[in-house]
């Protein structure tokens, strides 16, 4: 076969449509009666079909809208993040790393008297006080001083006490 | 032909349009659709061609062109619900069936053309339809498509290379195919 000729009159020899058309003159009949009864100036029960004399409206604005869509919520997300991260630090900080300095800092022996004081009043009263005695038994264990920056309350210290 | 759009009364006119352009379009749609289809999407069409007769270009050649954009609007919008379509594809006949030719090797070269055609996509199954079976113009078949002449030729210049490697591409048949070839679907 030479396949590289022109094959249009090949092609036309296959085409699917019937030559003579369908030859149903009632049905064309019936549907020119009903569509002149129409009223041509009353707007279709459905959205008509698209002429053809614009040009169709532009389908790739189907697709720019998500790539705007996904660049909001993405900067939404930036941001957001960037609120999680950047705030706390400006304002002083997480609560939890309130104990936490950069440089270990001892207590004096009066901070440390006060701090154990504070912790043993805070626990007198855990089950009904039936712990009180054990309570001002106990020595300190660990005693540290709040970092003052994170806090706004400098020179705050806490106690802990524990029971041997 | 007459010019349609000029014509002074408008039922007059549109029934010069209807049986001018119905045969036409009736073929036009069952090249794209099924065959039960045909005559309701004509019908479709004719309607919207009432309502808006006053776009009805002067020219025959571009009425019927704009005329079968409107079918071809309506057979894109019965898909819409499950599947969107942009572009119609086009039927052959069954080449294996056609039994007309008497030499061999227009049989055989039938059914090479029906094979490579399966394989176009729709937009080119499309373009070539429009140019070779419904017969338009470049800037008829652009109008029917809603794109612009140099696009259309374009498209058509590559559906026709695409076609012509797909036919030297394919093995050649030992014989006639024994078992039916597959069809384009039916949009």
């Amino acid at each position: 076969m030479t396949r590289t000729r022109d094959f249009d009159p090949l092609l036309r020899s296959l085409d699917a449509a019937d030559p003579h058309g369908p030859a149903d003159p009632r049905r064309a009949s019936a549907d020119l009666h009903r569509i002149l009864a129409t009223d041509p100036t009353q707007a279709p029960s459905q959205p008509p079909a698209v002429a053809p004399t614009t040009r169709p409206r532009r389908l790739p604005g189907r697709t720019t809208r998500p790539h705007r869509r996904v660049a909001v919520l993405g900067g939404l997300v930036a941001a957001v993040t960037a609120g999680f991260v950047i705030l706390p630090a400006l304002s002083g900080g997480d609560p939890a790393f309130a104990t936490w300095t950069a440089a270990p800092v001892g207590m004096t022996a009066q901070d440390q008297a006060g701090a154990a004081a504070e912790c043993r009043a805070s626990k007198k009263h855990v089950g009904d006080g039936m712990y009180a005695g054990d309570i001002d038994a106990a020595s300190v264990a660990i005693a540290e001083r709040v970092d003052h920056r994170r806090t706004h309350r400098p020179g705050r210290v806490l106690g802990a006490v524990y029971y041997r | 032909m007459r010019h349609f759009s000029r014509a002074p009364d408008r039922e007059r006119t549109f029934c010069l349009l209807y049986e001018a352009v119905r045969p036409d379009l009736l073929r036009f749609i069952q090249r794209r659709a099924h065959p039960d289809q045909t005559e309701d999407v004509a019908a479709e069409a004719f309607l919207v061609v009432w309502r808006r007769l006053e776009d009805v270009p002067a020219l025959p050649g571009d009425a019927r062109a704009w005329i079968f954009g409107i079918a071809r609007n309506i057979l894109l919008n019965t898909h819409r619900g499950d599947l969107r379509r942009h572009a119609l594809g086009v039927r052959l006949a069954d080449a294996a069936a056609l039994v007309d030719a008497e030499d061999v090797d227009v049989v055989l070269q039938r059914v090479d053309l029906a094979r490579a055609w399966t394989h176009l996509s729709e937009a080119h199954q499309e373009a070539l339809g429009l140019a070779v079976f419904d017969d338009l113009s470049a800037p008829q078949a652009a109008a029917v498509l809603g794109i612009s002449p140099v696009a259309f030729r374009l498209r058509l210049s590559r559906a026709r290379r695409t076609l012509r490697l797909l036919l030297e591409h394919l093995p050649r048949p030992c014989s006639t195919p024994a078992v039916p070839l597959e069809r384009t679907p039916t949009p």
